[in-house]
């Protein structure tokens, strides 16, 4: 893919999570950043696209609306809907914000709806990080370092209501709040919804643990062990947005794993060629055959199963829609390509949204690409 | 950490050189001048004070002006890898004054620290590295040992211990656009010149990083809209002057110009950073409504005039012109004549065919017509017009004009050049320089930019980029460019004979030092690793410099092992995973420890940790963290211990499942190997009892009892030496139940073989015995092992004839044999017992009793 069209945003700190903030209709235009690695400065900021006049379409560079100091490193963004984001930092802290204010609203800001300090501690003032967060219908599922496993359903019709927070309406807001303790006892890394009900654990010896959540506490479900006993670990993890049994992870050497979450077991491996760290995987929310990853090793990455549009797809070929079951097929069909140049810092996070692409390095930067090309 | 001190000679003048010498040091030390150094008060009382209200620091005020109260040169040897050139070596030290204050001469900055407790003269300023940048600066009372004891305990001040923080333009959140994108770039250059494919264009890399400094400036005039923000005002000015020098050097050496004639370059370059008549110029034009309303442009805008000449001093003819004929008096005659005259004015250009001798008649021909129209005073009659023709025919009358309307000698230089040599070369660049500079100036002060680029004229790079790198950006541009001059091949790596051998090029010497000082920044440590990765040195200070990072987050963690395990630093990724892992230990978390064990395939620690679990084990029978247990990976072929925890967990999972047979070839094959820790290896033979207790089956062969035996055995003189006799019962009998499950379902051929073979050596031995007792006299001992003795030799004697031995394998089922052999055996196991502790107290009591000078040998003790 050519370079053309990304623009490169210097925001002045590290960027841990970039997020879309989603947009029902339209090309979305504002996005989350969080930083980490600032001492003790670290923010979660949210951006605008901006537009030389009425008529242009918005780009780059980016208007600052709304900075809001957290506590610690940012470690997961995620949205529940458009309005409300849920940011996790290495302090243990869990909070809900809404964006609050219209696209075209000058005064767009941070409003804080639900905080949880301390979500994932280890007492006595000790720093506990809250690993990844993972988000499914108004419910969060947190993991940390205390190998707890935290699930919050949220109050849909409560959340949306209030506006100004009081004590009595902050429990209203919470529907359920679970937890299971000890749920490892390796390093914990990713964590990710299969359904409402079944959440996925991946840790840092290449295991996965899929928890139900409608029976009874601290039973697992399924244990996946990783079969090659490489022990690598997981670094990320992502579903399959139309066969949601397909879960994609992706290694700390740089390998992108596909399992069948039916058989629980590991169908096949893809390799870039990039051995570094993979640190995000992400599927293009309407055209699943595109995968894209970021690594330690500053490529973002496109795996493509479908070759291009002009390579008409029978309709008849079953197997199409089994691609990834058949690993002939992955081997000799899947195309990767650099979607922005190599930039030889790490790439920390990617979000796509419609045709648009945006991902956050640790030189300070951001960057954007308008046209996907899928 | 090393300190020493020295005191000062008294006279003044050796205290003056010392103090140069060492201010110099100090400079070089952080590698860079000007540096702005903000003097942090921590609230760390060393003392309390007692009486706070009488503290100096009313005193402060009124107390003599000192000069200098103390220099002390703490010498600080090098805890990582070296700042400087000299690893190892001592380095030089960084001299702090207390002064009050005083002189501030050629840019070097003097801190002075207003802290009470230094008024005294015998308070001695001591300092010492804080971290990767800091300095710490503390007072020390110097005083002699006999003061000292005296003084000791009622010594009330309060004292201050001063944090000194190196604050840089590049660590501005703005500016640090600037450091990020141009690693990026650098990288990138760097990984083109190693690929032959690629094409390195040194024009195309320099302008690259002027891009991203005019980003840089255009980024802080967007968060400094007002301007009222004096440090940006001051780092946008350093920016400026900084891209202004970086054009210049790549108009010189960069560009190259067919024919050498630099001119339209310098030009270009002039345009560029002075726009300032330019954008004066376009005002004026597009004023329409003055045209239009017939109004005075001249007299509307007051700088007119002043525009055009400068448009005139940067060779800008054709704007000139239009200005002129926007000028109220543009019809009359001598505005048509100048007009006139600048239209025909020859212009030179490379391609433009004309070939330099014949464009120099040319021009020549046609500034002689303009100062002939000038001297017959065509002009006149407007004086501004006359001055501005006159700087057209290159009047040396002229220059003063010119003068007032630069702002720095360069524009001089430049538009000077334009008017009287406008084919010049650039060898000859260097004379016109001086020459304008000293008639620029009235007197010869340079600053800082006038000698970087006097240096650039003179074609001395060298010093311009030994120059450059006191500029006080951090050595942000003296790196990059060096290094891409170094790439371009302009400065040749022999310079700098005089420093250290190891370095052999300023190339590498900058990286290094620019590395290092990125890798001090919280958040820039990544950039600064892409330096570092380019010098050749650069391994050594990247495996201290990683391991010398703090590790606050396992994001962090994660990004160091990433670098660390890219370059290969093997070092530094078994630091930080031990790091990690006695983190997690104190925790009392294992599984992580093994975690990070594992990572940093660290067998000591991932035994110690094995050791852990087996203990636990030991207590609890069983294991924590089954979830990792189960799933050992490659840490089973790099620890021992783990090799034996994964089989053991095997065995028991087999033993589990009722797979005795498979489970007795992993038990046998643990033994064999005699990997088990010595703590555990009771544990394991105990485990023997789990074959035991079925029946039906046996599950070894005789070879596999032997070697259980064997280790029993061997346990057993263990435990014997530890005199555990708690131990050697439930051995003892072990072996008993052993020798039941032989003679019960082993192959009684061969177990009869065997235990045939020590029937006589038994006879032998137990006769031995009562002979050895006969020939020492001790007649009761001697007749308490004849029965013993009497009772084998009877057994040996009675074996019916045809039979292999005393165990015959066809008759040892038979009749009760294996129960009246076995009876036999526990008989005289228990009364060896018993006789070993007669022996043994004998043994005693002889010792006690004897006097060994008077019998001839130590008489009981033979037999053992």
């Amino acid at each position: 893919m050519s370079s053309a069209g990304i623009f490169a945003e210097f925001i002045g700190r590290k960027v841990n999570k970039v997020r879309w903030k989603p947009d029902d209709l339209m090309a979305s235009t504002m996005f989350v950043t969080g930083s980490w690695d600032n001492e003790e400065d670290n923010v979660l900021e949210l951006w605008g696209l901006t537009s030389e006049n009425e008529n242009s379409t918005k780009d780059f560079p980016p208007k600052l609306l709304d900075c809001i100091q957290q506590d610690g490193n940012i470690t997961q963004i995620r949205f529940l809907d458009n309005k409300f984001v849920a940011v996790s930092t290495d302090n243990g802290t869990v909070k809900v914000y809404r964006i609050i204010g219209e696209n075209e609203d000058s005064n767009i800001h941070f409003n804080e709806i639900i905080a949880w300090e301390n979500l994932h501690t280890f007492g006595k003032g000790q720093r506990c990080s809250c690993k990844d967060l993972a988000v499914c219908n108004y419910s969060l599922a947190t993991i940390g370092d205390d190998y707890k496993l935290n699930v919050i359903s949220l109050n849909t019709k409560q959340i949306h209501q209030v506006l100004v927070i009081t004590f009595d309406k902050y429990f209203h807001m919470i529907l359920m709040f679970d937890y299971l303790e000890g749920i490892s006892s390796s390093p914990l890394t990713c964590i990710c919804f299969l359904t409402e009900t079944e959440v996925l654990c991946c840790n840092s010896l290449s295991q996965m643990k899929l928890w139900d959540l409608r029976v009874a506490k601290s039973s697992i479900t399924s244990n996946i062990n990783n079969f090659t006993q490489t022990q690598v670990p997981i670094t990320c993890v992502a579903q399959h947005p139309s066969q949601k049994h397909f879960i994609f992870t992706g290694s700390e050497e740089g390998d992108v794993g596909v399992w069948d979450m039916r058989t629980n077991s590991l169908l096949t491996t893809m390799s870039s060629g990039d051995a570094s760290s993979l640190t995000e995987i992400a599927f293009h929310p309407l055209e699943p055959d595109h995968l894209f990853t970021c690594s330690f090793g500053g490529r973002l990455l496109q795996w493509s199963s479908k070759k291009s549009y002009m390579c008409r797809i029978d309709p008849g070929d079953m197997e199409y829609s089994n691609f990834w079951v058949n690993t002939d097929k992955v081997k000799t069909r899947l195309s990767i390509n650099d979607v922005i140049q190599p930039i030889y810092m790490p790439i920390n996070s990617l979000d796509i949204q419609k045709q648009q692409l945006i991902c956050g390095a640790d030189n300070e930067a951001v960057y954007f690409q308008r046209n996907l090309k899928l | 950490m090393r300190t020493a001190f020295e005191l000062l000679p008294s006279d003044a003048h050796g205290k003056d050189a010392i103090l140069r010498e060492a201010e110099e040091r100090f400079r070089l030390f952080y590698g860079v001048v000007e540096n702005i150094l903000s003097a942090k008060e921590e609230e760390e009382r060393v003392r309390q004070a007692a009486n706070r209200r009488n503290s100096p620091y009313s005193e402060w005020g009124t107390g003599p002006p000192l000069l200098i109260i103390v220099v002390c040169f703490c010498v600080l040897t090098i805890n990582y890898g070296g700042w400087r050139r000299s690893t190892g070596t001592i380095v030089p030290p960084p001299v702090l004054q207390n002064k009050k204050k005083k002189e501030r001469k050629n840019g070097n900055q003097q801190i002075s620290i207003p802290d009470p407790s230094f008024i005294d003269d015998e308070v001695k300023m001591l300092g010492s590295w804080f971290g990767m940048s800091n300095i710490c600066v503390f007072p020390t009372k110097m005083s002699a040992l006999s003061d000292n004891k005296n003084s000791s305990g009622d010594d009330k001040t309060e004292r201050n211990i001063i944090h000194l923080k190196l604050k840089t333009m590049l660590f501005d959140p703005k500016v640090r656009q600037l450091v990020n994108e141009s690693s990026g770039v650098f990288q990138e250059l760097q990984t083109n010149v190693d690929d032959p494919t690629k094409s390195t264009d040194a024009l195309y890399y320099s302008r690259k990083y002027r891009a991203i400094l005019s980003t840089c400036i255009l980024a802080i005039d967007r968060s400094n809209p007002d301007k009222t923000n004096e440090t940006y005002n001051q780092y946008k000015m350093l920016l400026h002057n900084l891209q202004l020098i970086w054009h210049l050097c790549e108009v010189l050496y960069l560009v190259t110009v067919p024919g050498d004639t630099i001119l339209n370059n310098l030009l270009d370059w002039i345009k560029i950073h002075y726009e300032n008549a330019e954008n004066q110029a376009s005002v004026i034009t597009e004023n329409k409504i003055a045209y239009l309303t017939d109004e005075h442009i001249e007299e509307k805008f007051t700088f007119y005039w002043d525009t055009v000449i400068g448009l005139v001093l940067q060779g800008n003819i054709d704007t000139t012109r239009m200005l002129l004929s926007n000028h109220s008096q543009s019809d009359t005659e001598p505005f048509i004549h100048a007009i006139k005259i600048l239209k025909s004015m020859p212009t030179y250009s490379i391609y433009g065919g004309l070939p330099i001798a014949e464009y120099t008649s040319r021009f020549k021909g046609w500034q002689s017509s303009a100062k002939a129209k000038l001297e017959c005073g065509v002009f006149l009659s407007d004086s501004n017009l006359n001055n501005v023709m006159k700087i057209i025919c290159g009047d040396p009358d002229a220059t003063n004009l010119i003068r007032s309307h630069c702002s720095t000698w360069f524009q001089f230089l430049v538009a000077q050049l334009i008017y009287t040599d406008p084919t010049v070369k650039k060898h000859s660049l260097s004379l016109y320089a001086h020459r304008s500079v000293s008639k620029y100036y009235e007197e010869s002060e340079y600053n800082h930019m006038d000698t970087l680029a006097l240096d650039l004229f003179d074609g001395d790079l060298e010093g311009f980029v030994k120059k450059l790198k006191s500029y006080p950006d951090s050595g942000w541009s003296s790196t990059h460019l060096t290094n891409l001059l170094h790439l371009c091949d302009k400065i040749e790596p022999e310079f700098e004979i005089s420093e250290a051998v190891e370095y052999k090029n300023p190339n590498e010497q900058y990286l290094l030092d620019y590395g290092t000082f990125l890798m001090t920044h919280h958040s820039l440590w990544q950039a600064g690793v892409t330096y570092l990765d380019y010098c050749s040195a650069g391994k050594g200070y990247l495996s201290v410099l990683l391991s010398k990072l703090e590790i606050t987050s396992d994001l962090r963690v994660s990004k160091i092992l990433h670098y660390a395990t890219a370059r290969r630093l093997h070092n530094v990724v078994s630091s930080v995973c031990k790091v990690k892992g006695m983190l997690s230990l104190q925790k009392s978390r294992i599984g992580e420890a093994l975690c990070w064990a594992i990572r940093g395939q660290d067998s000591a620690f991932a035994t110690h940790l094995g050791d852990l679990y087996l203990k636990e084990y030991v207590k609890s029978r069983c294991f924590a963290n089954p979830d990792i247990l189960d799933n050992l990976g490659s840490i089973v072929v790099t620890c021992d211990r783990f090799m034996f925890i994964g089989k053991y967990i095997q065995f028991l999972k087999l033993a589990l499942d009722k797979k005795l047979n498979e489970a007795a070839l992993l038990y046998i094959e643990l033994l064999r190997s005699n990997i088990c820790p010595e703590y555990f290896r009771l544990t394991l033979l105990m485990d023997v009892l789990m074959f035991i207790d079925d029946s039906k089956e046996c599950y070894f062969n005789i070879t596999d009892i032997s070697l259980i035996t064997m280790r029993l055995d061997d346990a057993i003189m263990e435990s014997n030496e530890d005199s555990e006799t708690s131990d050697q019962f439930l051995l003892s009998q072990v072996i008993i139940t052993l020798s039941d499950l032989e003679c019960d379902y082993l192959n009684a051929q061969e177990c009869c073989n065997r235990l045939n073979f020590w029937v006589r050596p038994r006879i032998v031995a137990q006769t031995i015995i009562v002979i050895g007792f006969l020939t020492d006299y001790n007649w009761w001992m001697s007749l308490v092992n004849v029965p013993a003795a009497a009772w084998i030799i009877y057994e040996f004697v009675t074996i019916p004839r045809g039979n292999t031995g005393l165990f015959d394998p066809t008759e040892i089922h038979h009749r009760g044999q294996l129960k009246k052999h076995m009876r036999n055996f526990v008989i005289f196991t228990g009364w060896y017992l018993i006789t070993f502790f007669f022996y043994l107290y004998f043994m005693i009591l002889a010792i006690l009793k004897g006097n060994p000078l008077e019998t001839e040998a130590p008489q009981h003790v033979n037999r053992f």
